[in-house]
């Protein structure tokens, strides 16, 4: 094997040109693979966490039930609602239980339990439609980030105090420090102050979210038992399916749905990026593989006469076919290894000049040891299996051709 | 040990492209350890493919070669590509060095091919061989930046680097003049004389043939005369 790496080697550096020409278009070709699987996986990433990275992915509920509607006046214009006087709202009374359950699951990196239920706030003549959300700090910071994104005041939810999204602080003029009121359809409303404001960077939720202290939602909404949603973040995103249906399996009277199934077009969209990034990958290979197809080809017919005397003087032929192997590894993997260093290095031009005002990059990239040694691995084995056929060819080579033909 | 190392018995080669042809009919032949034959005829009469098919390079169509006792044709290709690399010296005309490789380098390649390690004992026997030959002062040239008569003298180098029973030559001084010729036969003969090495050789030329031990005439395939001169 030695013997034959060196041949091999002598082989590669004898014909340099050859060789620095297929050296570098491997490297182009694998720089380019590095950097299109980081930038493209990168901007999975960033997608992911800026639609679904503040959301929870496992939502449990009760199984939904027919509701009881009546139509109403709001403010002078008739809206169809949830008849609170006629429903009964489904609280999980076992959320303690399952909320243990959740955080024993290692695949699961956040829970929370929510009481939520539907509205209005009222600050002097302005009324609006809300969604009081009651949940612990802790939980809330877990999925939501909640600490980091009150913007104005304290994240803090004690009794008696409520935080609003800057939208709704905008529409009905409440500041930090001022009372508002709280009712739902039909009951008397209640007081509240504005401890602080959040920014979730969904407008929808600015507007309509107010949260407070769990328990005081709980009591607000009239649930004995505290909650009726439980929800959870998981540590892989593209798991949150699989894991809704096994919590399924163990909690068959509840409704457990992933954001899988809720955000059937993103997923797609995802999806798309995805194969659009393994189909570049495909061909960028398919690129290599060829070119070190073709140049080892001419190599065996340009070494014919080496191989021939090889041949008489004793070589195996299955050593003639692995000497050609180990040219293709030897390219695919010195030329992977120079592409990958390249391509980092693009990758990282492009991120330090490609930045957002704030001079965050536009696109976070997370350059990993793994990710590289699987490009080469695989760009190895494409150089090895390229030179399989010019291996057959040398291997079949006769000796007494290249004796009698000189 | 017996005497002959090489017998052939009916040695028929037949080559089926373009057409059919029938190269050596039936060759009977003896050749003693120790000796310095050489092998004679004119073009076509089958003297290459007669040595192609001694030193296991191709395959008789009928009959067999017995080497040191060995019937090649119970060989496999795999132990055929040993038996050339540790029992047979090859010198071709043209000299088939490779370029890529130093002289010295060149020299090692067919104990690298059956050891796969450089030991220092086949270093220093190399060494000794280019010495031998006359071209121990360019070792680290690459081979192909010497003249025809030093590649030469290193494939000669090469042949004896495995201590091989047999050293087939095929027109060894063909593309070589007088003087590196009469070289060449001359070291032919040191080798045969000194390291008792059987030689072979392959020539059109009468006159390198009567410097030989014993010469076998060849045409149209057959052995058409076999004379020893010593």
């Amino acid at each position: 094997m030695k013997f034959d790496l060196k041949l091999a080697a002598r082989f590669l550096i004898a014909g340099k040109t050859q060789t620095g020409l297929i050296f570098i278009g491997i490297a182009v070709g694998v720089a380019v693979l590095v950097f299109l699987t980081f930038l493209i996986s990168g901007l999975g990433v960033d997608i992911i966490d800026r639609t679904i990275g503040n959301s929870p992915h496992i939502t449990i509920s009760r199984e939904d039930r027919p509701l009881d509607f009546a139509v109403r006046d709001f403010q002078g214009r008739p809206v169809i609602t949830e008849d609170a006087s006629r429903t009964t709202r489904e609280t999980i009374d076992e959320w303690q239980f399952i909320i243990n359950g959740l955080i024993g699951d290692e695949r699961i990196s956040a829970v929370v339990a929510v009481a939520d239920g539907p509205g209005f706030i009222i600050r002097g003549d302005l009324e609006e439609a809300i969604v009081i959300r009651g949940m612990d700090l802790d939980g809330a910071d877990g999925i939501y980030d909640i600490s980091f994104r009150v913007v104005k005041g304290s994240p803090d939810l004690i009794a008696g105090t409520i935080l609003i999204g800057t939208d709704l602080s905008e529409k009905i003029k409440a500041g930090i420090g001022d009372a508002v009121q709280i009712r739902l359809m039909g009951e008397d409303p209640e007081s509240y102050l504005v401890g602080g404001i959040f920014d979730l960077g969904v407008q929808t939720l600015n507007q309509r979210w107010v949260l407070m202290n769990r328990e005081r939602a709980a009591y607000l909404l009239g649930f004995e038992n505290g909650v009726n949603v439980i929800e959870a973040q998981v540590l892989e995103v593209f798991q949150s399916q699989y894991i809704a249906a096994e919590w399924k399996r163990i909690l068959p009277f509840f409704k457990i749905s992933s954001w899988e199934e809720a955000n059937r077009q993103l997923l797609i969209g995802l999806r798309s990026q995805v194969s659009s990034s393994y189909t570049i990958q495909f061909f960028v290979l398919l690129a290599v593989t060829l070119a070190v197809s073709s140049v080892l080809a001419i190599s065996a017919i340009q070494r014919a006469r080496q191989i021939g005397i090889l041949k008489a003087i004793g070589i195996r032929t299955k050593r003639i076919g692995r000497i050609f192997l180990l040219q293709g590894a030897v390219l695919g993997f010195t030329g992977s290894l120079f592409g990958s260093i390249l391509g980092v290095a693009l990758l990282y031009f492009f991120v330090s000049v490609s930045r957002t005002a704030d001079g965050d990059p536009i696109v976070p990239v997370t350059v990993t040891v793994t990710g590289l040694a699987v490009i080469v691995l695989i760009t190895t084995a494409a150089g090895t299996l390229a030179a399989y056929f010019p291996a057959r060819h040398s291997a079949k080579l006769d000796p007494i051709e290249v004796i009698r033909n000189g | 040990m017996g005497k002959m190392l090489v017998e052939t018995h009916h040695l028929v080669k037949d080559y089926l492209k373009p057409t059919r042809l029938r190269v050596l009919h039936g060759i009977d032949l003896q050749i003693e350890r120790g000796s310095f034959a050489s092998l004679i005829g004119a073009s076509g009469s089958g003297k290459s493919t007669l040595l192609h098919v001694l030193g296991a390079l191709d395959r008789p169509t009928e009959g067999d070669v017995i080497f040191d006792n060995v019937n090649l044709e119970d060989l496999s290709d795999d132990e055929l590509s040993d038996f050339r690399n540790l029992k047979v010296g090859f010198i071709f005309q043209f000299h088939y060095l490779l370029p890529e490789f130093s002289v010295l380098e060149n020299v090692l390649i067919p104990d690298l091919i059956h050891t796969d390690r450089e030991s220092p004992e086949v270093r220093k026997r190399a060494t000794e061989l280019l010495d031998y030959v006359g071209v121990g002062t360019i070792l680290d040239k690459s081979a192909g930046n010497i003249s025809g008569g030093e590649q030469q003298r290193t494939a000669i180098a090469r042949a004896l680097i495995n201590q091989p029973q047999l050293i087939l030559a095929d027109e060894p001084t063909g593309n070589l003049d007088s003087v590196n010729s009469d070289k060449v036969l001359e070291l032919l003969h040191k080798i045969n004389r000194e390291l008792g090495t059987t030689i072979l050789l392959v020539t059109h030329d009468r006159s390198l043939a009567d410097k030989t031990d014993r010469i076998i005439e060849l045409k149209d395939g057959k052995v058409i005369g076999d004379h020893l001169l010593k």
